[in-house]
């Protein structure tokens, strides 16, 4: 047994290195500037657009953005092995695709630093103009653009003659891009070796020793995640618990009276309650039992109390019984409507069995057969389902947490989506890829209880 | 047996659910909530460190925390004193070192204490600019607020006075000193981490780019960010009238009148100072069905951003209205399609005109913004005192448009019902790109409509839906025609530099709209530096008329929020952000 449980534990290992290198290779293609994010340029500001190159810089080295992102990389020869150290995302996008087009990293490089040089030679206010036409050149990549701010700066006039010297100078450079291009090196295969000192292997060693990283505001992950963990894994813990507890029942009576009108109704209630969305039922839950305008105030508004329970489970119960009782309801319908169909279903094929029948003609109380014989061996179903259910205890439920306001795991993960917030997102589903691996292991360990015949 | 289990279950389930629900539905908390005030939060603060974070939902509730020397009157939006005695004395340095700067005289009410019953002098404030020049701290947007200040000097004679150098005459120098949060240094600073550093030596080490990170201040930024600094009631102090008491995580914010609150005295003529409630709390409740079902039930006082079709019918119901009272007021926040000026389909303001006429403002506002907008033609809220009323709105009027287009030589050549034009012996169709953030329903519906009228007159609209953050890239590699976006306004008077000078039009600054005019730059240049307000507001409407005249972008509406306040107090609903002040809420008699 316990030889299994480490076997198993090994086979964890694996299976999260490559979750993990998804989840992290995930979090390099969404779009937006990592280091703007955490800098909070939003598009509706105007008054804080303006960061220095330093600020950007200073931030990009606390992410860590300023180094490769993973221990290796398969590329082509076209693509230098240090573009990471090209810090700005849009510079670095704009080389990118620029080498895609030509293949000529190193022309394309001594283009980009004639337009620093160029840059690093304006001062005064009268080349604004020429300064921000320059900027440009260093995020484009269409050839139509690039000429065409190559036209405007040649237009605008150089006041001096190192100016217009320079300016040609870009020109030139520019110009040997499209004709040195050295597209076959695009075809060559290459591979580069960065070792450990890498964005992942950082990632990942932080996240093993539970350092989760920065939300975009600044806040610790871990510090943000703490609360919402505990309130979810409370909840979830009770709704699962709690649908056990009523389906099992359920499940049971409803195969003994597979053909009553009380056995069938009971079944197609469960289902009509199963194919109403889950988000109408909560929000049809809260406008009629919460507020007194229909004459049905039952339960109180929503939102858990806010007295400070500081994680513990009694005093989180007491203090907040009658508010997570809605919530708790909405969250428990699927999950019971689901465990009581499937023991239905387990239970009557197993009621049909010869042993069944055996120990009918042995002379068994019925309610002994389905008790002591058919439910144990039909207790399969609910042990899988348990294993998917687990997850549920990280991830909450993003809709039921969202409408009665209450601040779980899922409403964090939900948040981080819509605000872009992606180093939360990816701990949540880190923290979720556990919690089902958790669940298939706790499941299997069920599996063998529930039926020694079972070889782990 | 079964049978009985399951009824069994099942009774015991509804028992509970009966037992909790009558337990609970008698709400004993609504009696006793006396003058105690409920806001809601459109989402929970991540911090209440007044230097780090400008967040709307945290500035609320540090509004009642900390205090500023002045602060906007929240009816007028002009500057007010509230630490200080009165407006800093202003003049002008002549001579010296700072020739051609300006300095700021301030002194500090005899009556403002903080909570140890010490006096608040000069010497915290300098803490508080010390933190902020301090680059580690983490207040960047503060600090690149207050690059004008270039020494403080303390009163010999008076530790409550002290004089502001600035090396430059700008007129939002007075709104960023005089509104900054004043910290407790006693409280921030125990180890005195700061003290040995001098303001001019920071300013001086935020030059100089070159030099690495120094201890001492890597120390006291460290301490400074820490979560006792921001979310914990040991650290978040200010010399406001109420002190942080409880924050349950994702639930609620409490904060509590002091004790002895010295403001008292000095409430009834400044409404900031008030302090009529025992105890506000703050309530972060994102979803909006959520937040109603509260309203209804009475439980909150104060309520911002309702939708509007929520509001609407919560305005119709009989029992509600008799409960609050609901209002528009200004979201201080204006939405615009702006132009890439250079693009050569768009590079002659005819054109740009044109295109202005294709919208239906009047429609917008009620249509799209639910009836929520103020018609806005000139690139500054409507509610300003310089808004240029001359200018007249620019109506929907296709011939005008269609007449425009043929002025600047646009035909269509080809047949292909899209107008054209050689530029550069190149025929160019007239294919406007119009970018918007997916998520903004009504920036879509605007697109269907100018795509509609633009089919009249050969104008063709490619509307380009896009993720925020690939919209923000695209508009920084102006890789649009035009784009829909609104921007967000401070209380101060503007500084239209950010947004309209040559000098921003760089990828990361403001000028989205690659808006570069000679005269635009010169007007900026004078309005920034000068100090009377009546000379300013000339330059203002005159600039106001040149962004008219050369319509960098169609300037559509402010935005307007909504609020619901209990009618159980007395409060006035106000033009600051968010339209309410919770500390000046009173019970009314009965």
């Amino acid at each position: 047994m316990l030889k299994y449980i480490f076997q198993r534990l090994l086979y964890f290992i694996p299976t999260l290195l490559v979750i993990s290198v998804i989840v992290f290779g995930l979090s390099k293609f969404t779009p937006g500037d990592p280091v703007e994010n955490r800098l909070q340029i939003n598009p509706e500001s105007n008054s804080n657009a303006g960061f220095s190159d330093e600020m950007y810089q200073q931030v990009a080295r606390e992410l860590g953005v300023d180094k490769p992102v993973f221990y290796c990389t398969v590329t082509t020869r076209a693509f230098p092995k240090n573009l990471y150290s090209i810090l700005k995302k849009d510079q670095r996008t704009a080389t990118e695709n620029l080498i895609k087009q030509y293949g000529n990293f190193d022309k394309i490089h001594i283009f980009h630093q004639s337009v620093k040089d160029l840059l690093l030679q304006l001062a005064d206010a009268d080349s604004l103009n020429l300064g921000n036409n320059a900027r440009q050149l260093l995020i484009q990549e269409e050839d139509e653009k690039i000429s065409f701010i190559l036209t405007e700066i040649r237009q605008s006039g150089a006041s001096s003659s190192i100016l217009s010297r320079k300016i040609t100078d870009i020109q030139t450079k520019y110009d040997y891009i499209k004709s040195d291009a050295t597209r076959a090196q695009l075809f060559l295969p290459t591979f580069y070796w960065y070792g450990f000192d890498n964005q992942y292997h950082h990632w990942l060693m932080n996240f093993l020793k539970g350092n989760f990283g920065v939300a975009n505001n600044g806040q610790a992950i871990r510090g943000k995640i703490q609360t919402p963990l505990s309130i979810t894994l409370m909840m979830s813990l009770l709704a699962i618990f709690l649908s056990y507890i009523i389906a099992i029942p359920i499940g049971i009576y409803t195969a003994a009276h597979q053909n009553t009108r009380s056995g069938k109704w009971l079944m197609h209630g469960l289902f009509a309650l199963y194919s109403l969305p889950l988000f109408w039922l909560a929000l049809m839950a809260l406008r009629f039992l919460t507020t007194p305008q229909y004459g049905l105030k039952i339960f109180p508004s929503a939102g858990l109390s806010d007295v400070n329970t500081e994680g513990s489970f009694m005093s989180f119960l007491s203090v907040n019984v009658s508010r997570i009782i809605l919530p708790i309801l909405c969250m428990m319908i699927h999950p019971t409507a689901v465990i009581a169909r499937q023991l239905q279903g387990a239970m009557l094929e197993n009621l049909q069995l010869d042993y069944i029948r055996t120990a009918r003609a042995k002379g068994l109380t019925w309610s002994r057969i389905l008790r002591h014989h058919a439910f144990r061996n039909a207790l399969f179903p609910l042990i899988t389902l348990f294993g998917q259910l687990l997850p549920l205890l990280i991830t909450g439920s993003f809709m039921i947490e969202y409408i009665f306001n209450i601040k779980g795991m899922g409403r964090i993960a939900y948040e981080a989506i819509v605000e872009q917030d992606w180093h939360v997102v990816y701990i949540v589903l880190m923290l979720s890829a556990v919690m089902v691996l958790a669940g298939n292991l706790v499941a299997d360990l069920l599996y063998k209880w529930a039926n020694p015949r079972v070889k782990l | 047996m079964n049978q009985k289990l399951l009824t069994g279950a099942l009774s015991i389930l509804l028992f509970s659910v009966i037992s909790f629900s009558v337990f609970t539905s008698c709400n004993p908390d609504k009696d006793k909530r006396g003058n105690n005030v409920t806001v809601r939060l459109t989402g929970e603060p991540e911090r209440l460190n007044p230097l780090t974070t400008e967040d709307i939902n945290a500035t609320q509730v540090m509004n009642l925390i900390f205090l500023s020397l002045l602060d906007f009157d929240p009816q007028t939006l002009e500057l007010v004193p509230v630490l200080a005695k009165s407006r800093p004395s202003v003049s002008p340095i002549d001579t010296g070192i700072y020739k051609g700067g300006t300095s700021y005289t301030y002194e500090i009410k005899d009556e403002a204490l903080w909570d140890n019953g010490k006096p608040i002098t000069a010497a915290d404030y300098i803490f508080t600019v010390k933190a902020i020049l301090n680059k580690k701290s983490g207040a960047n947007n503060l600090r690149s607020g207050l690059d004008f200040i270039s020494d403080i000097v303390m009163d010999s004679q008076n530790p409550k006075k002290f004089t502001i150098i600035s090396n430059k005459r700008y007129i939002l120098s007075e709104t960023a000193s005089g509104t900054l949060p004043i910290l407790p240094e006693y409280v921030y600073d125990t180890e005195g981490g700061m003290k040995s550093y001098s303001v001019s030596s920071l300013v001086l080490a935020l030059k100089d780019t070159t030099q690495k990170g120094d201890e001492g201040l890597t120390k006291f930024a460290t301490a400074f960010q820490s979560p006792k600094f921001a979310r914990e009631k040991e650290g978040v102090m200010g010399s406001g009238a109420y002190r942080l008491d409880n924050w349950v995580a994702g639930q609620s914010i409490t904060v509590m009148k002091k004790n002895n609150w010295w403001g008292d005295k000095l409430a009834s003529s400044n409404p900031i100072l008030a302090a009529n409630p025992d105890q506000i709390v703050f309530k972060p409740v994102k979803e909006n069905a959520a937040a109603i079902s509260m309203v209804q039930n009475g439980e909150l006082d104060a309520i911002t951003a309702i939708p509007p079709k929520d509001f609407n019918a919560m305005k119709k119901d009989e029992k509600l209205a008799a409960q609050y009272v609901f209002e528009a007021v200004p979201a201080m926040s204006l939405v615009h399609a702006g132009f890439n000026c250079k693009s050569p389909k768009l590079n002659d303001k005819r054109l740009r005109r044109a295109i202005a006429h294709l919208f239906d403002v009047p429609t917008i506002i009620k249509v799209l913004a639910g009836g929520f907008g103020e018609p806005c033609v000139s690139g500054f809220l409507p509610q300003r005192a310089y808004y240029n009323k001359n200018l007249q709105p620019i109506a929907l009027n296709i011939e005008k448009a269609q007449s425009l287009l043929a002025e600047a030589g646009w035909k269509d050549t080809n047949g292909d019902s899209t107008v054209d034009k050689n530029i550069g012996g190149k025929r160019v169709e007239m294919n406007i790109k119009y970018i918007f953030a997916a998520s903004n329903e009504a920036a879509k519906n605007m697109g269907l409509m100018i795509q509609e009228n633009g089919k009249k007159i050969g104008i063709q609209f490619t509307l380009e839906p896009q993720d925020g953050k690939v919209m923000l890239e695209n508009m920084k590699k102006r890789d649009f025609d035009m784009f829909v976006n609104a921007s967000g306004f401070a209380p101060s008077i503007d500084d239209p530099k950010e947004m309209w000078a040559t000098a921003s039009n760089t990828p990361d600054g403001g000028n989205r709209f690659q808006f570069e005019n000679k005269r635009a730059d010169a007007l900026i240049e004078q309005i920034r530096s000068e100090l009377t307000d009546s000379k300013r507001n000339e330059l203002y409407k005159q600039f106001q008329a040149l962004l008219y005249d050369e319509q960098p972008a169609v300037f559509l509406f402010a935005r307007q929020e909504r609020v619901a306040l209990n009618k159980r107090f007395d409060a006035a609903i106000v033009a600051r952000r968010p339209g309410f002040v919770p500390n000046a809420f009173k019970l009314k008699a009965n």
